[in-house]
């Protein structure tokens, strides 16, 4: 706290007025929108985050328990005990929820500032107290709109660092995860086609758009239209798999 | 009628006039006599004065009705005599009386009527009847025109005459027309134009369809389809002076449209498509006359042109895909392809100007055709550049301005159709660079032909389009006034045996790929072309020279012969600097000759083998120009070969040219499948920023937009140029939504918004 120049104090004074969560909270919030208070604030509204007071002291201890020995960072085999306490596989979707829940920008490692936002969002001061909301977590999975959410969100989350694009490989695992729980029959059709024809990183278009293309379309795609501003490649998917579906008749 | 200032109105006396208790029956009986009397023809006896009062007092008494009545009766029974008196008779006495009926039978109504003229005028007008006139035709109408027996007959005589008229006409004497039917329709028409039409025309019309029904049948079979549509022309002219001879004017569009349709409208595919003689046959033969008839007949019917345009279609198409198909394998054969297609185009341009009348459905069509079939082919961008090519280079030389122009104008037309504009652009500047820099363009008023294609080009698609062309053009000049510069100065003080001659040009504007190494030039040249560089970046500093040697070419003076004569060898620059090694190894005596491996490392590493060994080929194993021996002799060059003067080298001419051969990659102008294939691909990633400039063009303006409209006024904007591929633009789109220069719209993915 005591690193804050003055107007960045003022700012988590004023956030905190409005927003009515904790010093610690706030002033990550601030930071992670580059200290725009309106923005932060809007940020807030949008996820319609819970918050909490719970205190950082307690959430310090848990991450100290995952904490790489090195780095200030819960790391590949923290994150391991961490999902092995919550009870869940680390391939299971929903520690994608749970990242989401942290903004975590990056698969494989937490930050601080990440670790403690996911437990003030959901309101736990303990692991188990987390692994009691699992259940509530796993109904996203099953929520169209918030499940969306968590789609894109995994786009940014399985990006390499520095990249815009998702490479193919990611990509793929990414959508036959997410599109097994979305039950999207043309998931593997979709995937057979990327890996032949495609062999190009993921643009974030693509990604967001796919999904729309997914809740509107399963295996009919007789009601698909070209000029409906899909990307091209969906567009290429689609004539992809008229075309097949011409040679199996 | 009342004037409410008036205050008071003088009541007139009213008084009971007793009247006789017969006094109507009397009166009527008074009339009725007088009436037959008139339908008698014999009416002297009456006084009109009597016969008037009489009536004026029937009605002032109330007896209008009566009177009205009983004067219908009476004119009734009088038409029923003379109904029986007309049906009675036949033919030509059945007209004549039936004529004559009616005219006895106006005049007598001309004079009931002046002896009702009261009742006409009060009685009938408060009780809303039929004034007298009118009855009277009315019941004319009733009891002479509508009698089954009258109709029967009269449709007959009728019929008869029109048929006789026709078989006059159609048997080529003048036609006599009976002046009785002129009557009776002339009758019909004064009872009504609805009689007339019910008695008269009716029949006639019903009677034209059948009749030319079976003239179409039996005329198709036997006529050609000109011949057909001869007969079709005299027979409406026929029509119209029936018409006119029995009918009223306003008969004359529903009698023509009856042979209209029999002739034209139920016959067009069969004229169409008669073999040997239908459109398709007047097309090919291009014969105006038969073209011209063939539009004027069918454009009478609502069916007739829109097949007709149908079939031009095809065969334009049909024309020019068989041209456009053609092989093509060398320069002369696309210059083949273009001069074709430029008479398609004139033949068609005649067709439809003379013989359709220049109408516009028609002229577009062609023109649709056309851009159609040019763009079938994509290799017809460099057609049309190579044709440009050969003109400019040779087969405008020595023509008129307006000669040219009119050539000029025939590929413009041409141009005009292509959507791959930017396609043409890139060839046609490759072959504007090969003429600048051999100047073979020069004299004949080339260049003014050449300013005048850049011009059309230019008010074709504008500035932007010419610009680079118009560059190079000013590089030349610049170029010309630098070298006299040069001469003038820096280059007297030097050797004086080389006379060099550099064309200065601005990167970017010429489309010169390096050539892929760096050609080497000969020492002696070296001199020049650094006191060149010297002369020029004096003049211009902050610029960068780097020479195009495998652009240049060079003319050595050899001697050395046994026949003692000199020759002027002109050679490219690889050549030149091979044969001057030789100029050294002369003084040497001629020992033996260089061996290959010298030459390659003279040279140095730059120089390709490949290209290498050709050079020597082009230098020592072509028949008839080779200065050089090769030994071992044979057609290919390899290791360990060793090259030596070919003293016994003669040659009529004194200037002898040594063509480089080529290599499998850049033979020909045209480019082989391969090379074709390559440039396709350079225009494909040449359009991309194009692509890119455009939609943020128009991205930058609008802010907002939906993705459909984007992709349509980026394809209008780049008409000019090229039409982009819906993909292409979609794939910039998506590539501009990546750089984050725009973004969807968060609530309609198919919006999008510039981010600025």
């Amino acid at each position: 706290m005591n690193r804050l120049n003055k107007s960045q104090k003022e700012k988590v004074r004023h956030f905190q007025a409005i927003t009515d969560c904790n010093e610690s909270l706030a002033a990550s919030i601030l930071r992670s929108n580059n200290w725009n208070l309106e923005r932060a604030i809007e940020y807030v509204f949008a996820e319609g985050m819970e918050y909490s007071n719970i205190k950082p002291a307690v959430l310090e201890k848990i991450f100290k328990e995952y904490k790489d020995k090195d780095e200030d960072l819960v790391m590949a085999e923290g994150i391991g005990r961490f999902c092995d306490d919550l009870g869940v596989d680390p391939s299971d979707p929903i520690t994608l929820v749970i990242s989401r829940y942290m903004a975590a920008a990056t698969m494989g490692e937490y930050t601080k500032d990440e670790f403690f936002r996911g437990f003030q969002r959901l309101n736990c001061d303990s692991v188990s107290a987390m692994k009691k909301k699992l259940p509530t977590l796993r109904k996203e999975l099953s929520d169209d709109d918030k499940f969306k959410d968590t789609y894109e969100y995994a786009f940014g989350f399985s990006r390499e660092k520095g990249q815009k694009s998702l490479t193919l490989d990611t990509a793929i695992g990414m959508w036959k995860l997410l599109f097994g729980i979305y039950e999207w029959t043309l998931c593997d059709s979709w995937c057979d086609f990327i890996e032949t024809n495609h062999k190009k990183a993921i643009t974030k278009d693509t990604w967001f758009q796919l999904f729309e293309f997914a809740k509107q379309f399963g295996d009919d795609l007789s009601n698909y239209d070209e000029d409906g501003a899909w990307p091209y490649l969906i567009d290429e998917f689609v004539e992809w798999r008229q075309e097949q579906e011409g040679m199996k008749a | 009628m009342y004037n409410k200032k008036e205050r008071y109105r003088i009541e007139p006396f009213r008084h009971r006039v007793d009247l006789e208790p017969d006094y109507k029956e009397k009166t009527w009986e008074l009339l009725e006599s007088a009436m037959v009397a008139i339908f008698d023809h014999n009416p002297s006896k009456l006084s009109f004065e009597e016969l008037y009062r009489s009536a004026y007092n029937m009605v002032l008494h109330k007896f209008g009705g009566y009177l009205y009545d009983n004067v219908m009766r009476t004119i009734s029974a009088r038409l029923e005599v003379v109904g029986r008196e007309v049906e009675a008779k036949a033919g030509e006495a059945f007209l004549q009386q039936l004529v004559r009926s009616w005219s006895e039978y106006t005049r007598a109504m001309q004079n009931i009527r002046d002896i009702l003229m009261y009742m006409n005028k009060t009685y009938v007008k408060q009780h809303n009847r039929t004034p007298v006139h009118e009855l009277g035709l009315q019941l004319w109408n009733k009891h002479l025109l509508q009698r089954p027996l009258v109709r029967s007959i009269l449709r007959k005589v009728i019929l008869e005459a029109v048929l006789k008229f026709r078989t006059a006409c159609r048997e080529g004497y003048a036609p006599e027309a009976n002046d009785l039917i002129g009557a009776v329709t002339k009758m019909a028409m004064d009872v009504g134009a609805q009689t007339y039409e019910e008695v008269v025309e009716q029949p006639i019309r019903q009677d034209t369809q059948a009749f030319y029904r079976s003239v179409s049948q039996q005329e198709i079979s036997s006529r050609s389809c000109p011949e057909y549509l001869e007969v079709l022309r005299k027979s409406l002219d026929d029509e119209v002076r029936m018409v006119d001879a029995y009918l009223f004017e306003s008969s004359k569009p529903k009698i023509i449209s009856k042979v209209e349709e029999e002739m034209i409208q139920n016959q067009v595919d069969v004229l169409i498509n008669m073999e040997g003689s239908g459109l398709l046959h007047q097309l090919r033969s291009k014969s105006l006359g038969d073209l011209e008839l063939t539009y004027v007949m069918l454009k009478r019917s609502p069916n007739g042109l829109p097949a007709v345009i149908a079939l031009l279609k095809d065969h334009v198409t049909e024309t020019g895909a068989r041209i456009i198909g053609q092989r093509v394998q060398t320069a002369s054969d696309s210059i083949q392809v273009v001069n074709q297609l430029i008479q398609e185009r004139i033949t068609f341009d005649e067709i439809v100007g003379r013989s359709f009348h220049g109408d516009k459905s028609f002229a577009n069509a062609v023109q649709l055709c056309f851009e159609k079939v040019l763009n079938s082919n994509p290799q017809t961008p460099e057609y049309l550049s190579v044709f440009l090519d050969a003109n400019l280079k040779r087969d405008l030389k020595g023509k008129t301005d307006e000669e040219a122009e009119a050539v000029i104008d025939r590929v413009m037309t041409l141009f005009r159709y292509l959507h791959e504009k930017d396609v043409f652009e890139r060839y046609y500047k490759q072959h504007l660079a090969k003429r600048l820099l051999t100047s073979s363009s020069k004299g004949g008023g080339m260049e003014e032909h050449e300013k005048a294609v850049i011009l059309k080009l230019k008010t074709e698609c504008g500035y932007q389009f010419t610009s680079k062309l118009e560059g190079m053009f000013n590089d030349i000049r610049t170029s010309r006034g630098l070298m006299q510069e040069y001469r003038e100065g820096d280059g007297g003080e030097g050797d004086s045996s080389v006379d060099l001659s550099v064309q200065v040009l601005t990167t970017g504007s010429w489309p010169i790929d390096g050539g892929g190494f760096r050609v080497p030039i000969p020492k002696e040249l070296q001199d020049c072309a650094s006191r060149f560089e010297d002369f020029y970046l004096r003049t211009h500093s902050g610029r960068k020279l780097s020479w195009q040697t495998h652009m240049g070419h060079g003319e050595v003076r050899a001697s050395g012969f046994a026949d003692g004569k000199k020759h002027d060898l002109c050679v490219g620059t690889l050549q030149m600097t091979v044969l001057m090694m030789f100029s050294e190894e002369e003084g040497d005596g001629g020992s033996g000759g260089i061996s290959y491996e010298d030459i390659r490392a003279r040279l140095g590493a730059d120089v390709p083998e490949p290209e290498l060994k050709r050079t020597l080929q082009s230098l020592a194993c072509v028949k008839g120009k080779n200065v050089l021996i090769k030994a071992p002799l044979g057609k290919d060059v390899a290791e360990g070969d060793r090259f030596s003067w070919n003293a016994g080298f003669t040659s009529k001419a004194y200037k002898v040219k040594i063509p480089s051969l080529l290599g499998g990659s850049e033979k020909g102008v045209l480019g082989g499948g391969e090379a074709a294939a390559a440039t396709r691909k350079k225009i494909q990633e040449d359009r991309k920023p194009q692509v890119e400039a455009a939609i943020v063009r128009v991205m930058k303006s609008r802010r907002v937009l939906s993705h459909t409209l984007l992709v349509s006024e980026v394809t209008g904007l780049l008409k000019g140029r090229f039409v982009p591929e819906i993909g292409q633009i979609k794939q910039r789109i998506e590539s501009l939504i990546d750089r984050e220069f725009l973004e969807r719209d968060g609530g309609d993915r198919g919006v999008l918004r510039y981010v600025s």
